[in-house]
């Protein structure tokens, strides 16, 4: 599963720390999305999208889309 | 806050303490020996719903039976330490952490299982009774050794800002 977590985040001039504090995770969570490492749950990405206004499909999209 | 079974994360660094002490006294039992028949100072009068009397002084049955409980003792500190440390909280218990314990949990049956039906097909007489000793704690010392490990692994992911 593809992301733009990172883009939002920057966009935003946000730290992964203040992100992770908006949606209620750890630091290495959000970490981890970014990288590719871990997959949110369905909670966890309508979260990081209403953080960011944006609908989730804007924010993650399958590898083969 | 929902009730997830897991406890409070302050509970966690004392937990871990006191499994440490239990395994490495078990251990040391196990293998430097242990006091003939326990402790001299745990030798309780105590109830059994089932006994042999061979190894206590007790007829057989249920009933009220002498027993040396250093055992009993060092097998719940070690039990109730592993569980507390197993299923404490971390200072932010998020959908990451809780995916990291249950992947220790399943590996922690699948390496116990393998572990124990070796030793079951490969020792014989005696020493398979340090096997049966060994499975006691084993289980709660994988899953323990696992989660720390995947957990270190995990706090140490850099920053990617």
């Amino acid at each position: 599963m593809k992301n733009k977590v990172k883009v939002f985040r920057a966009g935003k001039d946000w730290s992964q720390q203040e992100l992770a504090e908006a949606v209620g995770v750890s630091r290495q969570t959000i970490n981890a999305i970014e990288q590719g490492k871990y997959a949110p749950s369905l909670p966890l990405a309508l979260a990081l999208a209403r953080t960011f206004a944006t609908p989730v499909e804007e924010l993650f999209s399958l590898e083969a889309d | 806050m929902k009730n997830d079974g897991l406890l409070p994360a302050s509970w966690k660094k004392p937990a871990a303490l006191v499994f440490a002490g239990g395994i490495f006294w078990g251990a040391l039992w196990l293998y430097a020996g242990a006091p003939e028949g326990g402790i001299k100072w745990f030798k309780f009068v105590i109830p059994a719903l089932w006994s042999d009397g061979i190894m206590q002084e007790a007829p057989a049955g249920p009933g009220w039976i002498t027993n040396n409980i250093t055992d009993e003792l060092l097998l719940t500190w070690i039990t109730l330490s592993g569980l507390v440390l197993g299923f404490s909280r971390e200072r932010v218990e998020d959908e990451a952490i809780r995916q990291l314990r249950w992947k220790a949990l399943a590996r922690a049956t699948w390496i116990n299982a393998v572990l124990f039906l070796g030793a079951t097909w490969t020792v014989y007489g005696v020493p398979y009774l340090y096997v049966m000793y060994a499975q006691l704690v084993a289980f709660l010392l994988v899953f323990n050794v696992l989660l720390a490990v995947s957990l270190r692994n995990w706090y140490s992911l850099g920053h990617e800002e």
